[in-house]
Protein backbone atom coordinates (compact mmCIF):
# COMPACT_ATOMS: atom_id res chain seq x y z
CA UNK A 1 0.00 0.00 0.00
CA UNK A 2 1.06 3.54 -0.72
CA UNK A 3 0.92 5.50 2.53
CA UNK A 4 1.11 9.24 3.00
CA UNK A 5 3.63 10.81 5.38
CA UNK A 6 0.88 11.29 7.93
CA UNK A 7 -0.17 7.63 7.63
CA UNK A 8 3.43 6.50 7.99
CA UNK A 9 3.76 8.61 11.14
CA UNK A 10 0.70 6.86 12.55
CA UNK A 11 2.05 3.45 11.56
CA UNK A 12 5.50 4.15 13.01
CA UNK A 13 4.08 4.99 16.39
CA UNK A 14 4.81 8.72 16.33
CA UNK A 15 1.26 9.31 17.53
CA UNK A 16 1.25 6.56 20.10
CA UNK A 17 1.23 2.78 20.26
CA UNK A 18 -2.55 2.41 19.94
CA UNK A 19 -2.71 4.31 16.67
CA UNK A 20 0.30 2.35 15.41
CA UNK A 21 -1.48 -0.94 16.16
CA UNK A 22 -4.68 0.36 14.58
CA UNK A 23 -2.82 1.38 11.43
CA UNK A 24 -0.99 -1.96 11.22
CA UNK A 25 -4.35 -3.80 11.25
CA UNK A 26 -5.78 -1.46 8.61
CA UNK A 27 -2.71 -1.95 6.40
CA UNK A 28 -3.02 -5.76 6.71
CA UNK A 29 -6.65 -5.47 5.67
CA UNK A 30 -5.72 -3.23 2.75
CA UNK A 31 -3.06 -5.66 1.59
CA UNK A 32 -5.47 -8.60 1.78
CA UNK A 33 -7.65 -6.81 -0.76
CA UNK A 34 -4.84 -5.38 -2.92
CA UNK A 35 -5.68 -1.91 -1.68
CA UNK A 36 -3.46 0.81 -3.09
CA UNK A 37 -4.09 3.57 -0.60
CA UNK A 38 -5.94 4.72 2.51
CA UNK A 39 -8.80 7.21 2.54
CA UNK A 40 -9.85 9.66 5.22
CA UNK A 41 -13.21 8.68 6.64
CA UNK A 42 -15.87 11.18 7.72
CA UNK A 43 -17.81 9.05 10.16
CA UNK A 44 -17.79 5.70 11.94
CA UNK A 45 -20.50 3.41 13.32
CA UNK A 46 -18.86 0.93 15.64
CA UNK A 47 -19.69 -2.09 17.73
CA UNK A 48 -20.33 -1.00 21.31
CA UNK A 49 -18.75 -4.09 22.73
CA UNK A 50 -20.93 -6.55 24.58
CA UNK A 51 -20.65 -7.78 28.15
CA UNK A 52 -21.89 -11.10 26.78
CA UNK A 53 -18.58 -11.55 24.94
CA UNK A 54 -15.67 -11.77 27.30
CA UNK A 55 -13.03 -9.09 27.30
CA UNK A 56 -14.66 -6.60 24.94
CA UNK A 57 -15.49 -3.92 27.48
CA UNK A 58 -12.17 -4.43 29.28
CA UNK A 59 -10.35 -3.93 25.99
CA UNK A 60 -12.10 -0.61 25.37
CA UNK A 61 -11.37 0.47 28.94
CA UNK A 62 -7.70 -0.29 28.41
CA UNK A 63 -7.75 1.94 25.32
CA UNK A 64 -9.59 4.70 27.20
CA UNK A 65 -7.12 4.47 30.11
CA UNK A 66 -4.30 5.02 27.63
CA UNK A 67 -6.03 8.20 26.48
CA UNK A 68 -7.39 6.89 23.18
CA UNK A 69 -10.14 8.97 21.61
CA UNK A 70 -11.92 8.65 18.30
CA UNK A 71 -10.98 11.28 15.73
CA UNK A 72 -14.18 11.24 13.63
CA UNK A 73 -17.88 11.43 14.65
CA UNK A 74 -18.65 7.95 15.95
CA UNK A 75 -21.96 6.31 16.86
CA UNK A 76 -22.36 2.91 18.47
CA UNK A 77 -24.29 -0.32 18.02
CA UNK A 78 -27.05 -2.08 19.97
CA UNK A 79 -26.13 -3.64 23.35
CA UNK A 80 -27.63 -6.63 25.25
CA UNK A 81 -29.79 -4.60 27.68
CA UNK A 82 -32.06 -1.58 27.81
CA UNK A 83 -30.10 0.83 30.00
CA UNK A 84 -32.91 3.38 30.26
CA UNK A 85 -35.58 1.02 31.54
CA UNK A 86 -33.95 -2.29 32.45
CA UNK A 87 -36.69 -3.30 34.90
CA UNK A 88 -39.37 -3.32 32.19
CA UNK A 89 -37.65 -6.21 30.42
CA UNK A 90 -36.19 -7.79 33.58
CA UNK A 91 -32.63 -7.26 32.36
CA UNK A 92 -30.04 -8.95 34.61
CA UNK A 93 -28.58 -6.29 36.96
CA UNK A 94 -24.99 -7.46 36.49
CA UNK A 95 -25.25 -6.89 32.73
CA UNK A 96 -26.77 -3.45 33.29
CA UNK A 97 -23.88 -2.60 35.60
CA UNK A 98 -21.30 -3.70 33.03
CA UNK A 99 -22.96 -1.62 30.35
CA UNK A 100 -23.13 1.44 32.61
CA UNK A 101 -19.38 1.00 32.85
CA UNK A 102 -19.19 0.84 29.04
CA UNK A 103 -21.25 4.04 28.81
CA UNK A 104 -18.65 5.99 30.78
CA UNK A 105 -15.81 4.45 28.75
CA UNK A 106 -17.51 5.53 25.52
CA UNK A 107 -17.92 9.03 26.92
CA UNK A 108 -14.21 9.23 27.69
CA UNK A 109 -13.35 8.02 24.18
CA UNK A 110 -15.69 10.49 22.45
CA UNK A 111 -18.08 7.79 21.19
CA UNK A 112 -21.82 8.60 21.12
CA UNK A 113 -23.78 6.00 23.07
CA UNK A 114 -26.52 5.72 20.45
CA UNK A 115 -27.01 1.93 20.81
CA UNK A 116 -28.66 1.77 17.45
CA UNK A 117 -28.66 -0.30 14.27
CA UNK A 118 -30.05 2.63 12.25
CA UNK A 119 -27.85 5.65 13.05
CA UNK A 120 -29.02 7.40 9.87
CA UNK A 121 -32.40 7.96 11.55
CA UNK A 122 -30.64 9.90 14.31
CA UNK A 123 -28.70 12.58 12.52
CA UNK A 124 -25.79 10.48 11.24
CA UNK A 125 -26.44 11.08 7.56
CA UNK A 126 -23.16 11.06 5.66
CA UNK A 127 -23.41 12.75 2.25
CA UNK A 128 -23.41 10.73 -0.98
CA UNK A 129 -19.90 9.90 -2.11
CA UNK A 130 -18.32 10.26 1.34
CA UNK A 131 -16.14 7.50 2.80
CA UNK A 132 -17.26 6.07 6.12
CA UNK A 133 -16.63 2.92 8.17
CA UNK A 134 -19.68 1.10 9.48
CA UNK A 135 -20.50 -2.23 11.03
CA UNK A 136 -24.09 -3.55 11.31
CA UNK A 137 -25.18 -5.02 8.00
CA UNK A 138 -28.58 -3.32 8.11
CA UNK A 139 -26.87 0.07 8.41
CA UNK A 140 -24.08 -0.67 5.93
CA UNK A 141 -26.48 -1.50 3.13
CA UNK A 142 -28.60 1.59 3.81
CA UNK A 143 -25.56 3.89 3.82
CA UNK A 144 -24.36 2.47 0.50
CA UNK A 145 -27.64 2.04 -1.31
CA UNK A 146 -29.97 4.78 -0.12
CA UNK A 147 -27.59 7.53 1.03
CA UNK A 148 -24.78 6.76 -1.44
CA UNK A 149 -22.07 7.03 1.21
CA UNK A 150 -19.36 4.39 0.87
CA UNK A 151 -18.62 1.73 3.45
CA UNK A 152 -17.53 -1.87 3.51
CA UNK A 153 -19.07 -4.59 5.62
CA UNK A 154 -16.80 -3.60 8.46
CA UNK A 155 -16.67 -5.38 11.77
CA UNK A 156 -14.45 -4.70 14.72
CA UNK A 157 -12.06 -2.65 12.57
CA UNK A 158 -14.42 0.31 12.71
CA UNK A 159 -12.75 0.94 16.07
CA UNK A 160 -9.34 1.21 14.43
CA UNK A 161 -10.77 3.38 11.66
CA UNK A 162 -12.37 5.68 14.25
CA UNK A 163 -9.10 5.96 16.21
CA UNK A 164 -7.09 6.91 13.12
CA UNK A 165 -9.68 8.41 10.74
CA UNK A 166 -8.39 6.03 8.06
CA UNK A 167 -9.63 3.02 6.11
CA UNK A 168 -8.10 1.18 3.15
CA UNK A 169 -9.69 2.05 -0.19
CA UNK A 170 -11.05 -1.39 -0.98
CA UNK A 171 -14.33 -3.18 -1.66
CA UNK A 172 -17.40 -0.98 -1.77
CA UNK A 173 -15.29 2.15 -1.51
CA UNK A 174 -14.34 1.55 -5.16
CA UNK A 175 -16.64 2.36 -8.10
CA UNK A 176 -16.06 -1.01 -9.77
CA UNK A 177 -17.53 -2.98 -6.85
CA UNK A 178 -20.67 -0.85 -6.62
CA UNK A 179 -21.96 -1.71 -10.09
CA UNK A 180 -25.10 -3.81 -10.45
CA UNK A 181 -24.77 -7.55 -11.03
CA UNK A 182 -28.37 -8.85 -10.99
CA UNK A 183 -31.58 -7.33 -12.33
CA UNK A 184 -34.60 -7.81 -10.09
CA UNK A 185 -38.03 -7.20 -11.51
CA UNK A 186 -40.59 -6.85 -8.72
CA UNK A 187 -43.97 -7.62 -10.23
CA UNK A 188 -45.90 -7.88 -6.98
CA UNK A 189 -47.36 -4.71 -5.48
CA UNK A 190 -45.57 -4.42 -2.14
CA UNK A 191 -47.90 -3.44 0.69
CA UNK A 192 -45.73 -2.95 3.72
CA UNK A 193 -42.29 -3.33 5.27
CA UNK A 194 -42.76 -7.06 5.78
CA UNK A 195 -43.30 -7.53 2.04
CA UNK A 196 -40.08 -5.61 1.42
CA UNK A 197 -38.34 -7.87 3.92
CA UNK A 198 -39.60 -10.97 2.12
CA UNK A 199 -38.38 -9.62 -1.24
CA UNK A 200 -34.99 -8.87 0.29
CA UNK A 201 -34.71 -12.30 1.86
CA UNK A 202 -35.65 -14.06 -1.37
CA UNK A 203 -33.29 -12.00 -3.53
CA UNK A 204 -30.43 -12.14 -0.99
CA UNK A 205 -30.54 -15.93 -1.04
CA UNK A 206 -30.09 -15.88 -4.83
CA UNK A 207 -27.47 -13.15 -5.33
CA UNK A 208 -25.05 -13.97 -2.46
CA UNK A 209 -22.57 -11.11 -2.50
CA UNK A 210 -23.95 -9.54 -5.67
CA UNK A 211 -25.34 -6.04 -6.18
CA UNK A 212 -29.02 -6.37 -7.13
CA UNK A 213 -30.74 -3.64 -9.14
CA UNK A 214 -34.45 -3.36 -8.36
CA UNK A 215 -37.12 -2.29 -10.79
CA UNK A 216 -40.83 -2.15 -10.09
CA UNK A 217 -40.63 -0.56 -6.64
CA UNK A 218 -43.05 2.31 -6.41
CA UNK A 219 -41.82 5.10 -4.11
CA UNK A 220 -40.64 2.95 -1.21
CA UNK A 221 -40.60 4.58 2.22
CA UNK A 222 -37.49 4.89 4.34
CA UNK A 223 -38.71 2.11 6.65
CA UNK A 224 -39.40 -0.19 3.69
CA UNK A 225 -35.91 0.34 2.32
CA UNK A 226 -34.49 -0.36 5.79
CA UNK A 227 -36.36 -3.66 5.82
CA UNK A 228 -35.34 -4.55 2.24
CA UNK A 229 -31.67 -3.98 3.03
CA UNK A 230 -31.69 -5.74 6.39
CA UNK A 231 -33.20 -8.81 4.73
CA UNK A 232 -30.81 -8.78 1.73
CA UNK A 233 -27.91 -8.75 4.20
CA UNK A 234 -29.41 -11.60 6.23
CA UNK A 235 -29.91 -14.28 3.59
CA UNK A 236 -26.96 -13.05 1.52
CA UNK A 237 -23.83 -10.94 1.97
CA UNK A 238 -25.33 -8.05 0.07
CA UNK A 239 -23.81 -4.69 1.06
CA UNK A 240 -25.17 -2.63 -1.81
CA UNK A 241 -28.26 -2.54 -3.97
CA UNK A 242 -29.60 -0.05 -6.47
CA UNK A 243 -33.07 1.34 -6.84
CA UNK A 244 -32.66 3.47 -9.97
CA UNK A 245 -33.93 6.95 -9.23
CA UNK A 246 -33.32 6.57 -5.49
CA UNK A 247 -29.73 5.34 -5.19
CA UNK A 248 -27.76 8.59 -5.70
CA UNK A 249 -25.22 7.13 -8.13
CA UNK A 250 -27.85 5.35 -10.27
CA UNK A 251 -30.52 7.58 -11.81
CA UNK A 252 -31.27 4.84 -14.38
CA UNK A 253 -30.99 1.05 -14.72
CA UNK A 254 -28.15 1.54 -17.24
CA UNK A 255 -26.16 3.70 -14.84
CA UNK A 256 -26.69 1.15 -12.06
CA UNK A 257 -24.94 -1.53 -14.12
CA UNK A 258 -22.37 0.87 -15.63
CA UNK A 259 -21.53 -1.58 -18.39
CA UNK A 260 -21.47 -4.65 -16.13
CA UNK A 261 -22.94 -7.84 -17.60
CA UNK A 262 -26.28 -8.73 -16.04
CA UNK A 263 -25.51 -12.08 -14.39
CA UNK A 264 -29.15 -13.05 -13.98
CA UNK A 265 -32.63 -11.59 -14.00
CA UNK A 266 -34.85 -12.39 -11.03
CA UNK A 267 -38.61 -11.95 -11.06
CA UNK A 268 -40.48 -11.52 -7.80
CA UNK A 269 -44.23 -12.10 -7.73
CA UNK A 270 -46.65 -12.48 -4.82
CA UNK A 271 -45.93 -16.23 -4.93
CA UNK A 272 -42.23 -15.79 -4.05
CA UNK A 273 -43.13 -13.40 -1.22
CA UNK A 274 -45.66 -15.81 0.28
CA UNK A 275 -43.34 -18.77 -0.10
CA UNK A 276 -40.47 -16.88 1.55
CA UNK A 277 -42.57 -15.92 4.58
CA UNK A 278 -43.93 -19.45 4.83
CA UNK A 279 -40.42 -20.92 4.67
CA UNK A 280 -39.28 -18.66 7.51
CA UNK A 281 -42.10 -19.94 9.70
CA UNK A 282 -41.01 -22.71 12.05
CA UNK A 283 -43.88 -22.56 14.57
CA UNK A 284 -46.50 -25.28 14.28
CA UNK A 285 -49.13 -23.94 16.67
CA UNK A 286 -50.83 -20.55 16.75
CA UNK A 287 -50.10 -19.67 20.40
CA UNK A 288 -47.69 -16.74 20.60
CA UNK A 289 -45.92 -15.81 23.84
CA UNK A 290 -43.54 -13.19 22.40
CA UNK A 291 -44.27 -10.51 19.84
CA UNK A 292 -41.31 -8.42 18.73
CA UNK A 293 -41.49 -5.37 16.47
CA UNK A 294 -38.61 -3.10 15.62
CA UNK A 295 -35.85 -4.84 13.69
CA UNK A 296 -34.32 -2.63 12.43
CA UNK A 297 -35.27 -0.27 15.27
CA UNK A 298 -38.61 1.37 14.69
CA UNK A 299 -38.70 4.98 13.55
CA UNK A 300 -40.97 7.51 15.26
CA UNK A 301 -43.50 6.98 12.47
CA UNK A 302 -43.57 3.21 13.00
CA UNK A 303 -44.01 3.71 16.76
CA UNK A 304 -46.91 6.07 16.04
CA UNK A 305 -48.52 3.45 13.81
CA UNK A 306 -48.10 0.64 16.37
CA UNK A 307 -49.45 2.88 19.16
CA UNK A 308 -52.51 3.62 17.02
CA UNK A 309 -53.18 -0.11 16.67
CA UNK A 310 -52.82 -0.62 20.43
CA UNK A 311 -54.82 2.37 21.63
CA UNK A 312 -57.44 1.41 24.21
CA UNK A 313 -56.62 -2.30 23.94
CA UNK A 314 -54.77 -4.75 26.17
CA UNK A 315 -51.92 -7.14 25.42
CA UNK A 316 -52.80 -10.74 26.37
CA UNK A 317 -51.71 -11.80 29.87
CA UNK A 318 -49.60 -14.70 28.51
CA UNK A 319 -47.95 -12.68 25.76
CA UNK A 320 -45.01 -10.26 25.90
CA UNK A 321 -44.91 -7.40 23.40
CA UNK A 322 -41.63 -5.54 22.81
CA UNK A 323 -41.30 -2.67 20.38
CA UNK A 324 -37.65 -1.86 19.77
CA UNK A 325 -36.31 1.60 19.08
CA UNK A 326 -33.50 3.98 19.97
CA UNK A 327 -33.05 6.81 22.46
CA UNK A 328 -33.83 9.59 20.03
CA UNK A 329 -37.05 8.06 18.69
CA UNK A 330 -38.05 7.13 22.24
CA UNK A 331 -37.67 10.73 23.40
CA UNK A 332 -39.96 11.86 20.58
CA UNK A 333 -42.44 9.02 21.23
CA UNK A 334 -42.61 10.08 24.87
CA UNK A 335 -43.26 13.71 24.00
CA UNK A 336 -45.93 12.75 21.47
CA UNK A 337 -47.70 10.43 23.94
CA UNK A 338 -47.14 7.27 21.83
CA UNK A 339 -45.02 5.70 24.57
CA UNK A 340 -47.83 6.07 27.12
CA UNK A 341 -50.34 4.43 24.78
CA UNK A 342 -48.04 1.43 24.33
CA UNK A 343 -47.31 1.13 28.06
CA UNK A 344 -50.98 1.45 29.02
CA UNK A 345 -51.80 -1.37 26.61
CA UNK A 346 -49.23 -3.56 28.37
CA UNK A 347 -46.56 -3.38 25.69
CA UNK A 348 -42.93 -2.43 26.31
CA UNK A 349 -41.18 0.19 24.21
CA UNK A 350 -37.56 -0.88 24.50
CA UNK A 351 -34.37 0.98 23.75
CA UNK A 352 -30.70 0.11 23.20
CA UNK A 353 -31.20 -3.61 22.67
CA UNK A 354 -32.98 -6.26 20.59
CA UNK A 355 -33.78 -9.94 21.29
CA UNK A 356 -31.13 -11.56 19.08
CA UNK A 357 -28.32 -9.59 20.77
CA UNK A 358 -29.81 -9.46 24.26
CA UNK A 359 -29.64 -11.38 27.51
CA UNK A 360 -32.37 -13.62 26.03
CA UNK A 361 -29.75 -15.35 23.92
CA UNK A 362 -29.43 -19.02 24.79
CA UNK A 363 -25.69 -18.65 25.43
CA UNK A 364 -26.35 -15.73 27.82
CA UNK A 365 -29.10 -17.64 29.65
CA UNK A 366 -26.89 -20.67 29.95
CA UNK A 367 -24.16 -18.64 31.67
CA UNK A 368 -26.73 -17.63 34.27
CA UNK A 369 -27.79 -21.24 34.80
CA UNK A 370 -31.06 -20.98 32.88
CA UNK A 371 -31.70 -23.84 30.47
CA UNK A 372 -34.03 -23.63 27.51
CA UNK A 373 -35.37 -20.60 25.70
CA UNK A 374 -37.11 -17.72 27.49
CA UNK A 375 -39.98 -17.78 24.99
CA UNK A 376 -41.48 -20.59 22.96
CA UNK A 377 -42.82 -18.74 19.92
CA UNK A 378 -41.82 -15.36 18.53
CA UNK A 379 -44.02 -13.47 16.11
CA UNK A 380 -42.27 -10.60 14.36
CA UNK A 381 -42.67 -8.33 11.34
CA UNK A 382 -38.93 -8.61 10.57
CA UNK A 383 -37.36 -11.38 8.53
CA UNK A 384 -33.92 -10.51 9.91
CA UNK A 385 -34.99 -10.95 13.52
CA UNK A 386 -36.93 -14.08 12.54
CA UNK A 387 -33.90 -15.69 10.97
CA UNK A 388 -31.44 -14.92 13.77
CA UNK A 389 -33.76 -15.33 16.77
CA UNK A 390 -34.42 -18.92 15.75
CA UNK A 391 -30.87 -19.95 16.59
CA UNK A 392 -29.76 -17.24 19.04
CA UNK A 393 -32.76 -17.17 21.37
CA UNK A 394 -34.03 -20.60 20.38
CA UNK A 395 -37.71 -19.87 19.78
CA UNK A 396 -40.02 -20.93 17.01
CA UNK A 397 -40.86 -18.21 14.54
CA UNK A 398 -43.74 -16.68 12.65
CA UNK A 399 -43.32 -13.62 10.40
CA UNK A 400 -46.29 -11.41 9.61
CA UNK A 401 -47.11 -7.76 9.04
CA UNK A 402 -47.35 -5.35 11.95
CA UNK A 403 -51.18 -5.29 12.06
CA UNK A 404 -51.30 -9.08 12.46
CA UNK A 405 -48.51 -8.97 15.05
CA UNK A 406 -50.44 -6.50 17.22
CA UNK A 407 -53.69 -8.53 16.88
CA UNK A 408 -51.82 -11.64 17.99
CA UNK A 409 -50.29 -9.78 20.94
CA UNK A 410 -53.80 -8.90 22.07
CA UNK A 411 -55.35 -12.33 21.45
CA UNK A 412 -52.33 -14.40 22.49
CA UNK A 413 -52.83 -16.27 19.23
CA UNK A 414 -51.81 -15.69 15.65
CA UNK A 415 -54.66 -15.91 13.18
CA UNK A 416 -52.57 -16.38 10.03
CA UNK B 1 6.26 -31.59 5.68
CA UNK B 2 4.80 -34.49 3.69
CA UNK B 3 4.29 -32.93 0.30
CA UNK B 4 1.15 -34.15 -1.42
CA UNK B 5 -0.95 -32.65 -4.16
CA UNK B 6 -1.36 -28.88 -3.91
CA UNK B 7 -3.88 -26.39 -5.19
CA UNK B 8 -3.02 -22.76 -5.82
CA UNK B 9 -5.08 -19.92 -4.35
CA UNK B 10 -4.55 -16.25 -3.78
CA UNK B 11 -2.88 -15.86 -0.40
CA UNK B 12 -4.94 -13.39 1.65
CA UNK B 13 -3.43 -13.53 5.13
CA UNK B 14 -0.03 -15.04 5.87
CA UNK B 15 0.59 -17.96 8.20
CA UNK B 16 0.78 -21.73 8.07
CA UNK B 17 -1.70 -24.21 9.45
CA UNK B 18 -2.34 -27.92 9.41
CA UNK B 19 -5.60 -29.67 10.23
CA UNK B 20 -8.58 -31.64 9.02
CA UNK B 21 -10.63 -30.02 6.29
CA UNK B 22 -14.24 -29.09 6.99
CA UNK B 23 -15.97 -28.34 3.70
CA UNK B 24 -19.25 -26.47 3.34
CA UNK B 25 -20.88 -26.15 -0.06
CA UNK B 26 -22.97 -23.15 1.03
CA UNK B 27 -22.08 -19.79 2.61
CA UNK B 28 -21.90 -19.79 6.42
CA UNK B 29 -22.20 -17.08 9.06
CA UNK B 30 -20.09 -16.84 12.20
CA UNK B 31 -22.98 -15.15 13.92
CA UNK B 32 -25.87 -17.45 14.58
CA UNK B 33 -24.65 -20.49 12.69
CA UNK B 34 -21.59 -21.24 14.86
CA UNK B 35 -21.78 -20.95 18.63
CA UNK B 36 -19.26 -19.49 21.09
CA UNK B 37 -17.63 -22.88 21.54
CA UNK B 38 -17.07 -23.21 17.82
CA UNK B 39 -19.86 -25.72 17.24
CA UNK B 40 -21.94 -25.57 14.06
CA UNK B 41 -25.51 -24.87 15.20
CA UNK B 42 -27.12 -23.96 11.87
CA UNK B 43 -30.29 -26.00 11.54
CA UNK B 44 -30.21 -28.42 8.64
CA UNK B 45 -26.50 -27.86 7.98
CA UNK B 46 -24.79 -31.13 7.01
CA UNK B 47 -22.07 -30.39 9.59
CA UNK B 48 -24.43 -29.39 12.41
CA UNK B 49 -22.99 -30.47 15.75
CA UNK B 50 -19.38 -30.55 14.50
CA UNK B 51 -16.70 -28.16 15.79
CA UNK B 52 -14.73 -25.71 13.64
CA UNK B 53 -11.90 -25.59 16.22
CA UNK B 54 -8.57 -26.45 14.65
CA UNK B 55 -10.18 -27.22 11.29
CA UNK B 56 -9.28 -25.89 7.87
CA UNK B 57 -12.61 -24.41 6.82
CA UNK B 58 -13.46 -24.28 3.16
CA UNK B 59 -16.66 -22.61 1.97
CA UNK B 60 -17.82 -20.29 -0.80
CA UNK B 61 -18.15 -17.04 1.17
CA UNK B 62 -19.25 -15.46 4.42
CA UNK B 63 -22.82 -14.41 4.87
CA UNK B 64 -24.98 -12.75 7.46
CA UNK B 65 -24.53 -10.24 10.23
CA UNK B 66 -21.30 -8.30 10.71
CA UNK B 67 -20.97 -9.70 14.23
CA UNK B 68 -19.02 -12.53 12.62
CA UNK B 69 -15.75 -10.65 13.07
CA UNK B 70 -16.16 -10.48 16.85
CA UNK B 71 -17.07 -14.13 16.92
CA UNK B 72 -13.74 -15.15 15.36
CA UNK B 73 -11.91 -12.99 17.88
CA UNK B 74 -13.77 -14.67 20.72
CA UNK B 75 -13.14 -18.16 19.32
CA UNK B 76 -9.42 -17.32 19.19
CA UNK B 77 -9.44 -16.16 22.82
CA UNK B 78 -11.10 -19.42 23.81
CA UNK B 79 -8.74 -21.59 21.78
CA UNK B 80 -11.61 -22.68 19.54
CA UNK B 81 -10.66 -20.89 16.35
CA UNK B 82 -10.40 -22.60 12.99
CA UNK B 83 -6.80 -23.27 11.92
CA UNK B 84 -7.33 -21.58 8.55
CA UNK B 85 -10.17 -20.24 6.43
CA UNK B 86 -10.50 -20.73 2.69
CA UNK B 87 -13.22 -18.93 0.77
CA UNK B 88 -13.75 -19.93 -2.81
CA UNK B 89 -16.06 -17.34 -4.32
CA UNK B 90 -15.90 -14.03 -2.52
CA UNK B 91 -13.80 -12.38 0.17
CA UNK B 92 -15.76 -10.56 2.86
CA UNK B 93 -13.84 -7.73 4.60
CA UNK B 94 -15.70 -8.41 7.83
CA UNK B 95 -14.45 -11.96 7.90
CA UNK B 96 -10.91 -10.89 6.99
CA UNK B 97 -10.95 -8.44 9.92
CA UNK B 98 -11.87 -11.28 12.23
CA UNK B 99 -9.13 -13.45 10.77
CA UNK B 100 -6.51 -10.69 11.26
CA UNK B 101 -7.52 -10.25 14.91
CA UNK B 102 -7.64 -14.01 15.44
CA UNK B 103 -4.36 -14.51 13.53
CA UNK B 104 -5.83 -17.07 11.12
CA UNK B 105 -4.22 -17.65 7.69
CA UNK B 106 -6.61 -17.17 4.78
CA UNK B 107 -6.83 -18.15 1.15
CA UNK B 108 -9.33 -17.25 -1.55
CA UNK B 109 -9.92 -17.51 -5.29
CA UNK B 110 -8.77 -21.06 -6.19
CA UNK B 111 -7.21 -22.03 -9.50
CA UNK B 112 -9.40 -25.09 -10.07
CA UNK B 113 -12.30 -26.73 -8.26
CA UNK B 114 -11.38 -27.08 -4.58
CA UNK B 115 -14.55 -29.09 -3.89
CA UNK B 116 -13.15 -31.79 -6.17
CA UNK B 117 -9.72 -31.46 -4.61
CA UNK B 118 -10.53 -31.75 -0.93
CA UNK B 119 -13.20 -33.41 1.21
CA UNK B 120 -14.16 -33.02 4.84
CA UNK B 121 -11.83 -35.04 7.05
CA UNK B 122 -8.80 -34.83 4.73
CA UNK B 123 -5.58 -33.80 6.49
CA UNK B 124 -4.41 -30.63 4.74
CA UNK B 125 -1.96 -27.79 5.11
CA UNK B 126 -2.41 -24.13 4.28
CA UNK B 127 0.37 -21.75 3.36
CA UNK B 128 -1.08 -18.26 3.45
CA UNK B 129 2.02 -16.62 2.06
CA UNK B 130 2.40 -18.87 -0.98
CA UNK B 131 -1.35 -19.26 -1.43
CA UNK B 132 -1.25 -23.05 -1.27
CA UNK B 133 -3.61 -25.73 -0.02
CA UNK B 134 -1.63 -28.94 0.29
CA UNK B 135 -2.95 -32.45 0.86
CA UNK B 136 -0.85 -34.23 3.42
CA UNK B 137 -0.15 -37.75 2.21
Amino acid sequence: MRLTDQELRLLNGEEGEIKALAMSYLVKLGNAFDGEEMVDILYAHMSSGSALREGEIDYLEELADKGSRVVVPTSSEVIPVDLLNPEAIAAPPELVKEHMRLLSIQRRMGIASTYTCVPFTQGYVPPAGSYIASMETAAIIYFNSVLGARTNRCGYFVLYAALTGKYPKIGYLLDENRKGTHLVSVEARLRDSTDYGAVGFYVGSLVGSGVPVFTGLSQPRQEQLMQLGAALATSGTVAMYHVPGITPEAPTVESAFKGNRIQATITVTRKEIQETLARLQTAKGATVDFVFLGCPQYTVEQIRHAAGLLEGRRVHADTTLWIGTNRMALAMAERMGYADVITEAGGVLICDTCPMLSFLRLDALEKRGVTGPAYRTMLTDSVKQAKYAQTTIGCEIIVDRVEQCIEAAINGRWEG
Amino acid sequence: MDQGAAMKFKGILPGRARGRALVFRDPISFQGEIDEEGKVVAKGNPHAGESVAGKILLYPEAKGSSGGCMMLRLLAKRGKKPAAIINTRHLDPNLVEGAILADIPMLCFPQGDPYEFVSSGDLVEVDGEAGLLIKVA
